[in-house]
């Protein structure tokens, strides 16, 4: 269960403070989906950010399953984001000079040692989202759609409790959109989890589930 | 880069107008300053390696210069001879003879060894050299030197330094005293005399001027010592001489000052230490030399000059004794002591014929035959054995050489041919020179000759008193005659074969200008050549600008050594450039995808390159004289400390020629033009898409085929650098010691090669299909993204270590025990050299018991090992030695020192003969000195030296290879190399056999140097060595020197060198971490969404600074393990055999600190929270 409470977020401005979120407040169960639209400088980015544990926000409160993540430090908060989270950003961000399955077992990393059944399980994930045949494809040597794939594979490896994708069709053809969209909404159903997509897209948002939009720091509901 | 990337591109936020390549390049530079500046830095080192290094050779060399010009004052050339000379010869020189005087100032000179002592203490010695003339200022020295009154001298700071004396002290002055006679010869010298006397210190010369006096070109400042000309003629007692005679410059001065003292120089005979007068009022003329026997070349001369009037040459030897022979071949009782027996070509003399008893001119004997005259056959028949014609005689003589200083006695027998009335010849004194301590003697019982003389035998006693009736009536007068082949082949020798020319009495016409004796002897001394006769004409200030320009070309050395941190710079001036290009890639990007074609981004690219190469090269040309200072006080404080005290000056030239930093600025801005020009045009051509998104290396879109087909043919060129590595060691471990060295150093090099391009191969070869399971793993695939780079840093790094590994385990250390023959030090333990050549012999017990030693010193002298060494005139050809070597010093090795063998090889001749045996040889490779094989040498003197000598001081080639010396009359002589040694105690002597050094310099008698082992000298007694040699050769002016101090000096160069080696290399090793920060943070820009996603996945940002830092240490590592593993292989020989040790300390020390510096790059890299948490 995911529950945001009356998150604020606010930026120092020349004259005044920005306020980017005003007390936005949602929950989201246990296999939800939630899409976030909203112009562009609306907080999308801002809000997914605080809920993954990266920022901070000015007030109120984020649980993930009971857990607030900035009650922790630095540390906690990216064991956190390792244990519970799944990022997929609009850039792919593969690292260079690893495969497509180095990039899939990088969260495994990101604490340890990769264990073998994580090898075997980020194997099954790549020929899950259909690069069975580019596993040890560098990621030049892949097309921005199979990178994407590369990088939702990467964020559901450790079969976070929710997944976070920022506009992850952003730089994607229509059809490549659909496809990583689809394949996001799987793997969520797959694992259990939670889903929260920041899209522009309408097709993608109706695809994901609940939409919702954000303007002027606030939730519509 | 977060700003709009048009605004950037479009010009500074001043607004300035981008209306060129050339103004948008620069506001650019000015917006990218911090890359910009990180550029210009690393020209700038580059700048100041390149400017310090032709800075400090053209330092050297203006220093070495300048001191060898300084040291002569006005001088500029100088006739120097043997001997003493007349004073009036610099007179009659500026008269000439032409009757035209010159106004070219000559000063008439002593110049000769002098030992320094404190009058008041017996510890305050030293051999210095003595500068007597009459007005020292008139040689033009900067400061004028006070003027001499009687009495008083001047010292330079060197002297009063090493005696330990001040203006105001009393000194003694002690002059060694050349005996005429050869001290080689029988009637020559042994035992060392010199004369000294009490003078006054009026003033201490500075470092500066006549206190830096110096004939020869040398960087250490000499003791010197200057009195009047009439002062050191007192001490002499040679009368009004000189030795020298300098051409100092002035408005008169000619440009080739030598060829005109040549032109001038007209010696009379008297200079030549020859005498030629009439035997008695208007009698027969007698040519006899100061040296007792005529030089072969003045003999030559006389026979074509006195030949033509009659002119005969004799040679008289002494007998020691001469006795009739029994039938059964043993000598009768009766005997005639010490007589002389004249040799000669006729027995017409100009005093008369020798006739017998029915006044019949006898004939000249045969090769085995002797004519006696009428007072000794008269005696040995009142002896009790009458001689007849055809009786046998045994004649006992010394040879005419001594051998290592010692006289030796030999016999011939004659048949008697003739008995000689005692008239005529027989009874002429003149036909024998006169001998100091001898022929002046009123009776032959004073006799002090310099030989074993039995005065016991001598019959003075009346009524036994035949010898000295004899003497007193006679004198020297011979008493036998044989031939003068016969007399030759007894007692002639290196020095000459004549002890006289005889020629009957001229008639002077009327109208002649001068007499028949001046007219002969202008003759004669017309017809000798100087050089040939003892005096040379030397251009010492050509000589010294020579030996300067023609020393070892340091700024050539300096920049060889820079040369890999040279190549380093500008490698890391590309990696920085990359850095610019990573950084600002969105700029570029933008004007490519715009539409610039890649030229005119390229040339935009390296206008800004340009800019940052040109302030960098300017900075370097400031900072590069100082560097250049740096490197020279450095040179100077070890060469002055540890090699050469007082060296010092050499190295305190100013800054560099401008010319010579200019020359370094443009020389490294080119290169590093070259440098952005290439890196710009690469960056240039990348596809904008490529720019904009960051994939600056492109390595990763390197198709898997393009991988595989890069990566095997760096393997293949790996296995093939390797496998050559493993052939060239392999070949190393069966070749000579000297061969060995280079083939190994070879195979090390490419061993280096081999490693790194397997390295290049690992990391160009696609992944392996195996996923990453662990960071490090991750951090090896991450380099693998950017693998030019990372190859950069491990060559830099390598490289550096490689010559760090390589060339420390060249330090040389000095033997610990120097008692080893196989050492540095041969196994002596001390050396003796002399100021003057000396035949004192202290090990014969003889000898040692008139020097006047304690029995301790006596004791010590007696149980030491001595090995006395003759010597040339020459330059010190060793590493010490900072000038050009003209004529090295050759020394002269007796069999006692080659019998002893010592010093270890680098690789000899195996040839053999009879007499020495190839095992005797491989035992005792010096017995190739002697064991001579007349047929393979053809005529060549077989020669030692040292290797390094061989090869950088006279660059001649190894074993078998010949040059050329000069004998002493200045004819080149063929050499030919036998053997070479490893660095030593004799390091920069050609060294020959004591007969060939002989044969070299057959006037040079006495010996220069000596080594002494008192390794078994009894431990009571041990501490009186030193001070028992300097008693026994203290009149020779020696100095003594533990070989361990001298092989310290020796190495102290090499050392300097490989500091200087490992400074550069260590510097190179800085230079390669200072790729890694900027790599490090290049590979932070690049990849900063990357590590981001890290972050953002869960990575603590300590964990991305560790998977940074490994890389780092990855990278590092790989280049300090190539880099020790091969230059390990590269000094395997030098390991094995003992002599050189790993400097794991070094090698622990440096590489820590490269690994830690690294580390810290690859930590601070991510500092400042450079790398966020989520992807922006």
């Amino acid at each position: 269960m995911l529950e945001v409470d009356r998150i604020t977020k606010t930026y120092p401005g020349v004259a005044t403070a920005v306020r980017v979120l005003d007390e936005v407040s949602f929950s989201l169960p246990p296999g939800g989906r939630l899409a976030v639209m909203g112009p562009s400088g609306s907080g999308k980015s801002t809000l997914l950010s605080i809920i993954g544990g990266i920022e901070e926000p000015s007030g109120g409160r984020v649980t993930l399953d009971g857990v607030d993540p900035f009650a922790a430090d630095a540390a906690g908060r990216a064991a956190f984001r390792n244990r519970r989270i799944g990022f997929v950003f609009q850039e792919h961000h593969l690292l260079d000079g690893c495969t497509a399955l180095d990039n899939v077992l990088v969260p495994a990393l990101a604490s340890g040692s990769v264990a073998v059944d994580l090898v075997a399980r980020g194997t099954r994930l790549l020929e899950r989202v259909g690069l069975a045949s580019r596993l040890a494809h560098l990621p030049g040597q892949l097309s921005g759609g199979e990178r994407q794939r590369v990088a939702v594979a990467r964020a559901v490896l450790l079969s976070p409790r929710l997944i976070l994708a920022d506009e992850p069709t952003g730089q994607l053809d229509s059809q490549s959109a659909a496809g990583i969209t689809e394949l996001l909404v799987e793997l969520a159903i797959e694992m259990g989890g939670m889903l929260m997509v920041v899209t522009h897209d309408e097709a993608v948002a109706a695809r994901v589930g609940e939409v919702r939009h954000l303007r002027d720091g606030r939730l519509s509901s | 880069m977060n700003r709009p990337a048009s605004r950037a591109a479009s010009g500074s936020s001043s607004g300035l107008a981008a209306r060129s390549l050339v103004t948008l390049g620069l506001a650019l530079a000015r917006r990218w300053w911090p890359q910009v500046a990180a550029l210009a830095a690393a020209c700038g080192v580059v700048t100041t390696v390149v400017v310090g290094a032709l800075g400090v050779g053209d330092g050297i060399q203006r220093g070495l210069l300048d001191l060898a010009v300084a040291r002569l004052g006005r001088i500029e050339a100088a006739v120097v001879a043997d001997g003493f000379f007349r004073r009036e010869l610099a007179d009659e020189m500026v008269r000439g003879q032409d009757g035209v005087t010159s106004a070219v100032g000559l000063v008439p000179a002593v110049v000769m060894p002098a030992t320094i002592a404190a009058a008041s203490r017996s510890d305050g010695q030293a051999r210095g050299t003595l500068l007597a003339c009459d007005d020292p200022a008139a040689l033009g020295f900067e400061p004028a030197p006070p003027p001499l009154a009687p009495g008083s001298v001047l010292v330079n700071a060197a002297a009063a330094a090493a005696v330990g004396i001040e203006a105001g002290d009393t000194i003694v002055v002690r002059l060694p005293q050349r005996s005429a006679v050869p001290a080689d010869s029988p009637l020559g010298r042994r035992t060392g005399e010199s004369r000294g006397r009490r003078v006054t210190v009026v003033a201490v010369l500075p470092d500066a001027g006549l206190g830096r006096f110096s004939l020869r070109p040398t960087q250490v400042t000499p003791p010197l010592v200057v009195m009047s000309l009439t002062d050191a003629q007192a001490i002499l007692r040679e009368g009004d001489v000189a030795n020298t005679i300098f051409a100092v410059w002035n408005a008169s001065a000619r440009n080739d000052m030598a060829a005109w003292l040549r032109g001038r120089l007209h010696p009379t005979l008297a200079d030549y230490g020859l005498d030629l007068a009439a035997v008695a009022a208007d009698g027969p003329l007698r040519l006899t030399s100061r040296r007792l026997v005529v030089a072969p070349e003045i003999d030559r001369v006389a026979a074509d000059v006195l030949a033509p009037h009659g002119g005969r040459p004799s040679l008289a030897f002494l007998a020691n004794e001469l006795a009739p022979l029994e039938t059964d071949g043993r000598p009768a009782e009766a005997r005639i002591p010490y007589s002389t027996v004249l040799g000669i070509d006729d027995t017409s003399l100009p005093g008369g014929p020798l006739v017998d008893a029915a006044g019949a001119t006898l004939a000249l004997p045969a090769a085995d035959a002797i004519i006696i005259d009428r007072w000794m056959a008269d005696d040995l028949a009142a002896q009790g054995r009458p001689v007849t014609v055809g009786d046998r005689l045994v004649v006992r003589f010394f040879l005419p050489e001594t051998i290592h200083g010692r006289v030796e006695e030999a016999t011939a027998s004659f048949v008697v041919a003739g008995i000689a009335e005692m008239r005529g010849a027989a009874v002429d004194r003149s036909l024998v020179p006169d001998v100091e301590g001898v022929t002046d003697e009123a009776s032959i019982a004073d006799w002090d000759p310099p030989f074993p003389f039995d005065s016991s035998r001598v019959r003075t006693v009346p009524p036994h008193d035949e010898d000295d009736r004899y003497w007193k009536q006679y004198r020297a007068t011979p008493k036998a005659f044989v031939s003068l082949a016969t007399a030759r082949r007894l007692a002639g020798s290196r020095f000459g074969g004549t002890t006289a020319w005889h020629v009957p009495a001229g008639i002077t016409p009327p109208a002649a200008p001068r007499s028949h004796l001046a007219e002969l002897a202008h003759q004669l001394a017309a017809a000798i050549q100087p050089e040939k006769a003892g005096f040379a004409v030397a251009p010492l200030r050509a000589e010294a600008i020579a030996a300067a320009r023609g020393s070892t070309p340091f700024g050539g050395l300096f920049l060889a050594l820079s040369g890999f941190v040279v190549a380093a710079g500008l490698l890391l001036a590309w990696l920085l450039f990359g850095l610019l290009v990573a950084a600002q890639r969105q700029v570029i990007g933008l004007l490519a995808a715009v539409g610039w074609p890649p030229s005119r981004l390229a040339r935009l690219l390296l206008v800004v390159g340009g800019i940052a190469a040109a302030a960098g090269a300017l900075v370097g040309a400031m900072v590069g004289p100082v560097w250049s200072w740096a490197l020279l006080r450095m040179l100077a404080v070890a060469w002055n400390r540890d090699v050469a005290p007082g060296s010092a000056a050499v190295f305190a030239a100013g800054r560099p020629a401008w010319e010579t930093v200019a020359t370094g600025a443009v020389a490294t801005l080119a290169m590093a033009l070259v440098a952005v020009a290439f890196a710009a045009r690469r960056a240039a051509r990348m596809p904008p898409h490529v720019l904009l998104a960051g994939l600056a290396d492109g390595a990763s879109a390197a198709s898997p085929a393009v991988s595989r087909r890069t990566s095997r043919r760096a393997f293949c060129l790996a296995i093939a650098g390797l496998a050559a590595a493993v052939v060239t060691a392999l070949a190393g471990r069966t070749a000579e010691a000297s061969t060995a060295v280079g083939l190994f150093f070879l195979a090390g090099f490419t061993a280096l090669v081999g490693l790194l391009t397997l390295v290049r191969g690992l990391l160009a070869a696609p992944p392996r299909r195996a996923a990453v399971c662990s960071l490090p793993q991750l951090a090896s695939r991450m380099l693998r993204a950017r693998p030019a780079r990372a190859f950069s840093i491990a060559a830099i790094v390598a490289c550096g270590q490689f010559l760090i590994v390589a060339v420390s385990a060249f330090a040389l250390r000095p033997p610990a025990d120097p008692g080893d023959r196989s050492s540095a030090t041969g196994g002596w333990t001390s050396t003796a050299t002399f100021g003057e050549p000396t035949s004192v012999d202290p090990t014969d017990p003889d000898v040692r018991a008139t020097l006047g030693l304690s029995p301790a010193q006596e004791q010590a002298l007696a149980t030491c090992v001595i090995a006395r060494l003759r010597s040339s005139d020459g330059d010190d050809a060793s590493c010490t030695n900072l000038y050009a070597t003209g004529a090295p010093v050759i020394l002269g090795v007796g069999a006692d020192f080659i019998a002893r063998g010592g010093f270890r090889f680098v690789t000899h001749a195996t040839r053999s003969d009879e007499a020495t045996p190839p095992e005797a040889i491989a035992g005792n490779p010096w017995l190739l000195l002697s064991g001579r094989d007349p047929a393979a040498m053809d005529s060549a003197i077989p020669a030692m030296l040292d290797q390094a000598t061989a090869q950088w001081g006279l660059k001649l080639g190894g074993v078998g290879s010949r040059f050329m010396v000069l004998d002493e009359t200045g004819t080149k002589v063929p050499c030919e190399i036998v053997g070479l040694l490893e660095p030593g105690i004799l390091q920069g002597r050609v060294i020959v056999a004591e007969r060939d050094f002989q044969k070299l310099f057959p006037s040079r008698s006495g010996y220069s140097m000596a080594l002494v082992d008192a390794a078994h000298v009894p431990l009571a007694v041990r501490s009186d060595v030193a001070g028992a040699m300097r008693a026994a050769w203290s009149d020779a002016g020696v100095a003594i020197e533990p070989t361990l101090d001298r092989v310290r000096s020796l190495q102290a160069v090499q050392n300097t060198f490989l500091t200087g080696f490992q400074a550069l290399g260590t510097l190179g090793l800085l230079l390669g971490t200072a790729g890694v920060a900027a790599v490090m943070l290049q590979g932070v820009v690049e990849r900063i969404g990357s590590l981001a996603v890290l972050r953002a996945v869960g990575f603590t940002l300590a964990r991305v600074r560790w998977l940074l830092v490994l890389e780092s240490l990855v990278t590092v590592g790989l280049g300090l393990a190539i880099g020790t593993a091969a230059g390990a292989v590269a000094v395997w020989p030098a390991l094995a055999g003992g002599t050189a040790r790993l400097p794991l300390a070094w090698i622990a020390a440096t590489g820590g600190l490269t690994l830690a510096a690294a580390a810290a790059a690859g930590w601070l890299a991510t500092a400042g929270h450079a790398v966020p948490e989520r992807p922006r």
